[in-house]
């Protein structure tokens, strides 16, 4: 079909997805003879024409086989994403981005030129400057600079890219979380993982292409919709599964159903939603179906993959993982598993990396401490088990918050808080990728010499998001959905391309 | 007529040159007395080379009426070829009686230089003048498109393809049916079937109607055997000859090109050798989608790696089931297949050999297969192969030494197998990083350090 055709029957299937079907204009409306204009218009729109070419891509959607795979715009250098999010947003300045001359500052009053037009979650009236808690070093050939709460980061210094100048214009978690996975701080869009399953499909069957694990604790506090599908096709959104007891709910069947009354009862059901759909056509029964086979499917490949109990003891070691619990080294190593096994996208969510310093789990040298503790080693191990098992190469690894830390103490109310603490601070922080195609033993961009804001190398959730797509195949401009009369884009009408840190 | 006998000169011109070639050797070796006696055959073969480049002279005039040529490099040609008709009769008039030696030396040098430079000349016009390289078939260095909206259509996307399928007959070197592909005054001009374009009527240009007749049709273009466009470069010509056939505008100027740019991206995208995603250096034919839709009636996965590529990445899921059809399908498409992943396969005899003959195959993975030594002495034939997985296999040092002919080979993975790292290896695969894997130690050694820190 050429290309005037195939933008016009796009458009008439996005309407049928809105439920101006024909069908129902006829069977609702009785307008018999408009309706049969309208669906000669349709017909010929449909035709096929047979001298030229045809073709498929990522910006289609085919509802029959929504997870089937799919090419990208251009040979990628990922085929999988591991985004590890440590909800709360860690402290720059005690893990990666060394700032001597903050410690010289220690406890002043923080310079006015740093307050002036300037809005803080907490912070009130003039706060006192906080030196780097943590002692640095500098490890690997790159020597790049980490903090002693990080001991296992040292032995991936070579193969990670720092962003040291990333940036954000929210500071409260919600709204900043979905800014870095959907490109949106409301609600409504798509996430990162859902783009990227509805461009690229699943090759395997078996698995859902988009994971969530969470750490237990809470959830993020954007909610479940930085893993939701917006208004793409609801296949495409995240499936939260659990590290502890059954890790998809429900997915166990309940005790006096068989495998085979399962079936015959989801079979049953498929046959119900096949006849709506016949009525409606409405694509979202489709996915409605497909998700029901999906799931009995599921019901054996899901445990399977999900169950760490079967990996050697030196494995245990490495992550530091302990069968049964709920935990962020579980979660570390079930990613190494799924991406494995063909996963397209793994979410890991971790939380309480708050440090505000108003009670000791958020302060930074009891609670930050800690997560770090609970979640350097299992990192570490996931990229150097990535690595030697030659998936690295093919699996980009994201780690970071939804924004920084001030490097003012943070004084709620205009009151000194009783632990050491730091506020929200989207200015200029540190995430690092590694792996699918990005530089290893890489910095990029540079804050200045208190951590307060970017000098060189400034990136944002958008250009970011642009990135991942770009290793993963996609031109992020031209990664399109159509919705509400116009194609949508991740990055919407931002994004630029980090192209220094790519190898 | 006159036509019609100027196309038997690239048939007649190799009869004086052989001649000529073995007049030379005859020459050299009866300055040899044990070889003197072949002095007398020179006579006849000067001769027959004499006579037989008359009409190689003749034959290519007529040639070059036909007016398909670019007319400097023919004129070149045809001078240096009628100077060496001369110098051969000169030549076989004085080897009847005794010459001076710096005589004989000087003409029969001259021979020599007259015969490759008219040959050179001539092969330039029948296969262009890049032909004669180091390494054939290369890709040209292209600039990156870094915005595609930015792009000047004719400029960068259009030309291009015109470049690979239509210069070789339709440009300054030849200009078949009249008709010059490579400027847009002579784009527009058309050639002897009329105009090759309308501007918004791509279904009444000569430029894509011709592309997309039967490959068997007598009008089919490129013609049967010449390098064929891809799918998405035939729509390609389509797209901008319906947008107006523009040749100076950028994408963002023309009408209603949002809708496309998702097609367009894929032209930019410049495939590269030297870093992943590694793909190979020759271009091949799109396979056929049959092949690939029974591929995966089987449970494979075959894709292209690209919207715009013929290269396909394959995926056997850890099938464990490799029957004959399979390896079938995969055969059909073995100068395709650039990525193929058939780990935790049931790695079968046949199955290994099908993957000794995938000779454009750049990344390979056999993880937890049953290879052995001897099965992947089998795949040293696999030059272009850039990665290798045999993490969790049997494979040992000796194994691996068939393989040190890979000089190619960046990465090859070795974690859970027989080898163990050693200099020898190393020496063995100066350019290949061996990855032995074992990270897990790494690990003890800092929680050894951490618990002396607690100390």
């Amino acid at each position: 079909m050429h290309h005037k055709n195939k933008k016009l029957l796009q458009e008439a299937l996005h309407g049928r997805g809105l439920l101006n079907t024909r069908r129902q204009f006829l069977s609702k409306c009785m307008l018999g003879v408009g309706g049969i204009a309208l669906g000669s218009l349709l017909g010929s729109c449909a035709s096929k024409d047979e001298t030229t070419p045809k073709l498929t891509n990522a910006n289609t959607f085919d509802s029959q086989n929504p997870m089937a795979a799919k090419m990208p715009h251009f040979a990628p250098k990922a085929k999988a994403v591991i985004y590890l999010h440590m909800a709360g947003a860690p402290s720059q300045l005690e893990l990666f981005d060394y700032k001597p001359e903050l410690a010289k500052l220690n406890g002043q009053d923080c310079p006015p030129s740093f307050l002036e037009g300037k809005k803080f979650a907490f912070i009130r009236g003039v706060p006192k400057m906080l030196g780097p808690q943590a002692k640095f070093q500098q490890h690997g050939e790159s020597r790049a600079w980490i903090s002693e709460y990080l001991p296992y980061h040292s032995l991936i210094a070579d193969e990670i890219t720092f962003l040291k100048g990333v940036t954000t214009d929210q500071f409260n978690h919600a709204p900043a979380q979905l800014l870095m996975h959907t490109g949106s701080p409301r609600l409504g869009r798509p996430s990162m993982g859902s783009w990227v399953t509805y461009g690229l499909g699943s090759e395997n069957n078996n698995l859902p292409s988009y994971v969530v694990l969470t750490s237990g604790g809470s959830n993020p506090s954007a909610g479940k919709s930085i893993w939701g599908s917006g208004f793409l096709p609801s296949v495409y959104q995240g499936v939260h599964c659990r590290s502890k007891g059954a890790p998809v709910l429900f997915i166990d069947d309940p005790d006096p159903v068989s495998r085979d009354l399962r079936k015959k009862s989801i079979e049953a059901i498929n046959r119900i939603n096949q006849e709506s759909y016949e009525e409606y056509g409405d694509p979202e029964i489709l996915s409605r179906i497909s998700q029901y086979e999906m799931a009995y499917r599921m019901q054996v490949s899901v445990p399977e993959v999900m169950n760490i109990n079967n990996e050697p003891e030196y494995i245990h070691q490495m992550y530091g993982t302990k069968p049964g619990q709920e935990s962020f080294a579980n979660n570390a190593l079930l990613a190494r598993k799924l991406v494995e096994k063909g996963v397209r996208f793994v979410q890991l969510f971790d939380w309480g990396w708050d440090s505000h310093g108003t009670d000791p789990s958020t302060s930074l040298d009891g609670g930050l401490l800690r997560k770090c503790r609970d979640t350097d080693q299992a990192v570490a191990a996931l990229i150097l088990d990535l690595k030697q098992r030659g998936l690295l190469d093919e699996t980009l690894v994201i780690w970071g918050g939804e924004f920084g830390r001030t490097p003012m103490a943070e004084n709620r109310g205009g009151v000194e808080n009783p632990f050491k603490g730091r506020d929200h601070h989207g200015d200029g922080f540190t995430m690092w990728m590694a792996g699918g195609g990005i530089k290893g033993g890489y910095t990029h961009g540079e804050t200045d010499e208190f951590g307060y804001s970017v000098l060189k190398g400034k990136v944002t959730a958008f250009d970011i998001q642009a990135t991942v797509l770009h290793q993963l195949g996609f031109d992020h401009e031209a990664f399109t959905y159509p919705f509400q009369g116009r194609p949508f884009r991740l990055t919407d009408v931002e994004g630029e391309l980090i192209r220094a840190i790519m190898a | 007529m006159l036509d019609f006998i100027g196309r038997f000169h690239p048939l007649f011109v190799h009869l004086p040159i052989g001649m000529l070639v073995l007049a030379m050797l005859f020459k050299m070796m009866s300055l040899n007395q044990r070889w003197a006696a072949l002095k007398t055959t020179l006579p006849l073969m000067l001769g027959v080379s004499f006579l037989s480049a008359m009409g190689t002279s003749f034959t290519g005039y007529l040639l070059s009426l036909s007016g398909e040529y670019d007319m400097e490099l023919v004129r070149q040609h045809q001078w240096a070829g009628v100077a060496l008709t001369i110098l051969i009769g000169v030549i076989w008039l004085l080897e009847w009686r005794t010459m001076p030696k710096w005589l004989q030396g000087t003409t029969w040098s001259g021979l020599v230089v007259l015969l490759i430079v008219t040959g050179h000349w001539g092969g330039s016009l029948t296969h262009g003048e890049d032909f004669l390289r180091f390494k054939g078939n290369q890709k040209k260095e292209q600039a990156v498109i870094t915005n595609i909206r930015e792009a000047l259509v004719y400029q960068d996307l259009v030309v291009p393809v015109l470049e690979s399928k239509c210069y070789a007959c339709h440009s300054n070197r030849k200009k078949k049916g009249n008709l010059r592909l490579d400027t847009p005054d002579w784009i527009v001009k058309g050639g002897d079937q009329g105009k090759s374009l309308l501007a918004h009527q791509p279904r009444q240009s000569n430029l894509y109607t011709r592309l997309i007749l039967p490959n068997l049709d007598e009008e089919h273009m490129p013609p049967k055997g010449k390098p064929q466009p891809s799918e998405s470069e035939i729509e390609l010509l389509y797209w901008w000859i319906e947008k107006g056939a523009s040749f100076d505008k950028k994408i963002k100027e023309l009408p209603e090109y949002e809708a496309d740019l998702a097609f367009l991206v894929s032209f930019t995208h410049q495939e590269t050798t030297n870093t992943a995603p590694y793909l190979p250096e020759v271009t091949v034919e799109a396979a056929q989608p049959a092949v690939l839709d029974q591929l995966k009636a089987q449970g494979v996965i075959a894709l292209p790696v690209a919207l715009n590529s013929n290269y396909l990445s394959v995926n056997l899921l850890e099938k464990k089931e490799i029957d004959d059809t399979l390896i079938d399908l995969l055969l059909q498409i073995k100068a395709q297949i650039v990525w193929l992943k058939a780990g935790n396969t049931n790695l079968s005899p046949s199955l290994l050999d099908a993957i000794s003959q995938l000779s454009n195959l750049q990344l390979l993975h056999l993880n937890g297969t049953s290879i052995s030594d001897e099965g992947l002495s089998q795949l040293s034939g696999l030059e272009q192969l850039k990665v290798l997985n045999l993490t969790q296999t049997v494979i040992t040092e000796q194994g691996i030494q068939s393989l040190a002919n890979l000089t190619d080979l960046k990465k090859m993975y070795l974690f859970q197998s027989q080898v163990t790292p050693s200099p020898a290896l190393e020496d063995l695969f100066p350019n290949t990083e061996l990855d032995f894997g074992g990270y897990e130690t790494l690990f003890s050694q800092q929680l050894g350090v951490e618990a002396e820190a607690t100390e």
